[in-house]
């Protein structure tokens, strides 16, 4: 009966049937010798569960669709026994069939068996199972027929269709059974680790990882499937040239009508490059905020040290106050970098607000007698009216405020004056700094607030990089408010800071 | 106060790993008429603590070996330096450990001399 079975058929003559539920082959009952014949020389895959152990035999077209990890050791077996994770998607079909009715599982049931086998890479299957009755018409048995779908004729797209789509899609993808047992992954994921279907399988993914992170990895996809929470995390995975790099991972479950997990869908997106940006990021950030920092704090803290001695001769004064005014420039533009930095590559500009509403008066003048006190010449006014408050960054609101005042300053008509208006309204707080200077050109305006925007190049030494405005707009909007500007050649230049009003809880 | 604890030697403490910055930090007290003691390490400064008690600590955060949050902390478990004035001198002052007062690198040399003068009765 098993001879020309093929390797199946091999395989279940080396089976000692005496001592399994279904008894000595001579002693089978006709209805089984011929299901397992049938089965065995047929080339449609085909399989046969028998009797109230549902011991199984199959050909080798199934044995393809059972996957590595069920076969051989399925043959012979119970189908409880080998499908136990996955019984509760199998048994409508055989226990439909065992009742005496056909059944059928299609996608998406169909995914307890391997889906990524050569035969059905370019389409899926349907499993149907009728009974099989022995000769008092009782039935003894199921047979289950595996039959490709093949792509309908018009309609929506169908499984080869998708197939394709994963296939081409320029990320890694999976899917894995309700346990976390990956049984598809897409072309990509093979091209990518180098890796087979049969290695791949189940948990063989793990030797795509770092040993370093494998461990957290597991923690952490263990607990979704426990909990069923979605999965998202970074980690490199190797490839097939040995060298690994960074991915996001991301993986959502499937859940059926009863919210049950019945499937999970896993993509790793290649963000090295992101990762590498942001190692030079904080690399970047490094050299700025303390490599650069230190020896300018040692150039200023002398220079200044020798502006004071007594003993310094008087000749040498205005040399080191040289030394002095270009080192704060560099300091200044040290200052900006980070901020530029801060606010282009590591997600704005940080704002810690006050728990409570700050008066901004104080403030303003405080800001307002260092401007006056760094250009003498200027007639600044300072107005507030009402009870100006808000919820701010004392640091950061300073940093706009002197920037706002000391442009005004450098770009004012000297002999007119520049003002500071502070007003409430009850949902906002208005800051504006206003100057007649020469205005703004029109083609000029919707750059302002850009980075290294600059009109025209200021005579003399230029203060900065031309990053003043592109930070202040981003501290005020990490702040939750808005700077705007109008400028007018008979009305001046007008830059409002407009914050949310600080509201009672 | 005649709480012995409160003496000091007055003298300034700067605690730095580069010796450019120790040395123009010295020039600075010394200008406003106190000692200076120089360390180039956390370890070092610890050694010199037990010794002698100065009225303010400058320190750097930074340092390869023990770090100035680690040497700040052995600083506080020690009853007799529990209370000693420490300013934090650092260029990564968002590093910095809360409750600390904290000096930006580069350093604002009028904001240091208040410092000075309110901790030090040397100055002048």
């Amino acid at each position: 009966m098993f001879a020309n079975g093929g390797d199946a058929g091999g395989a279940l003559s080396r089976v000692d049937w005496s001592r399994s539920a279904v008894g000595p082959v001579q002693d089978w009952p006709q209805s089984l010798s011929t299901a397992v014949s049938m089965t065995l020389h047929g080339r449609a895959p085909m399989y046969v569960a028998w009797g109230e152990d549902l011991i199984q035999f199959y050909n080798d077209a199934f044995a393809a669709l059972m996957g590595s990890s069920r076969h051989p050791a399925a043959l012979g077996r119970s189908a409880r026994e080998t499908f136990a994770e996955a019984w509760e998607v199998m048994r409508p079909l055989i226990e439909t069939a065992m009742a005496g009715a056909p059944h059928e599982l299609r996608d998406p049931h169909l995914p307890p068996l391997a889906l990524h086998t050569p035969d059905v890479a370019d389409g899926s299957w349907r499993l149907c199972s009728g009974p099989i009755r022995g000769e008092a018409a009782d039935v003894r048995g199921v047979l289950v027929t595996a039959v490709p779908v093949l792509a309908r004729s018009g309609g929506g797209p169908d499984e080869a269709f998708f197939r394709a789509m994963f296939d081409n899609l320029p990320e890694l993808a999976w899917s894995a059974r309700a346990d976390g047992h990956i049984d598809y992954y897409n072309r990509r994921w093979y091209e990518y680790t180098g890796t087979t279907p049969a290695a791949a399988e189940g948990w063989g993914w793990s030797s795509a990882h770092h040993p370093e992170m494998i461990d957290a990895v597991l923690e952490r996809w263990r607990h979704s499937i426990n909990t069923g929470e979605p999965f998202e995390m970074e980690f490199p995975l190797r490839g097939a040239d040995g060298e690994y790099r960074w991915f996001l991972t991301r993986v959502r479950p499937l859940r059926d009508g009863d919210g049950r997990i019945i499937r999970w869908f896993g993509s790793n997106t290649n963000i090295d490059e992101r990762q590498r940006t942001e190692d030079f990021r904080d690399r970047f950030l490094g050299i700025l905020g303390h490599d650069l920092r230190n020896p300018l704090s040692t150039i200023l803290t002398t220079a200044r040290v020798m502006i004071r001695r007594p003993d310094t001769p008087p000749e040498a004064h205005k040399r080191m106050k040289r030394i002095v005014t270009s080192g704060v420039r560099m300091q200044r533009m040290i200052e900006q970098l980070l901020d530029l930095t801060r606010a282009r590559l590591a997600g704005g500009i940080p704002v810690t607000l006050s728990d409570e509403p700050v008066p901004l008066a104080p403030i303003a003048l405080r800001i307002v007698s260092e401007v006056r006190a760094a250009n003498p010449s200027s007639i600044i006014d300072l107005i507030a009216e009402g009870d100006c408050a808000a919820r701010i960054d004392v640091d950061r609101f300073e940093q706009v405020l002197s920037n706002l005042v000391g442009n005004a300053a450098t770009h004012g008509e000297i002999t007119r004056p520049i003002s500071v208006t502070l007003e409430a309204t009850d949902e906002w707080t208005f800051i504006a700094v206003h100057n007649f200077g020469k205005p703004i050109d029109p083609s000029f305006m919707p750059q302002v607030f850009n980075s290294f925007a600059r009109s025209e190049k200021p005579h003399g030494r230029s203060a900065g990089l031309g990053l003043g405005l592109y930070i202040s707009e981003r501290i005020i909007h990490a702040h939750g408010g808005r700077l705007t500007v109008t400028s007018a050649a008979d009305e001046g230049t007008r830059f409002t800071i407009s914050l949310p009003r600080a509201r009672d809880e | 106060m005649s709480d012995s604890t409160t003496e000091n030697d007055g003298y300034v403490l700067i605690v730095d790993d580069e010796e450019d910055v120790r040395e123009s930090l010295r020039d600075v007290i010394e200008l406003e008429g106190c000692n200076a003691v120089l360390a180039a390490s956390g370890e070092d400064a610890l050694e010199i603590l037990a010794e002698r008690r100065p009225c303010l600590v400058i320190l750097d955060l930074m340092m390869p070996g023990m770090s100035g949050r680690e040497m700040l902390e052995q600083m506080r478990r020690e009853p007799t330096l529990s209370d000693v004035a420490v300013v934090i001198s650092t260029s990564a002052p968002e590093r910095a450990p809360r409750g600390v007062p904290i000096l930006p690198k580069p350093i604002d040399l009028g904001a240091l001399c208040d410092w000075i003068h309110r901790s030090c009765t040397c100055s002048s």
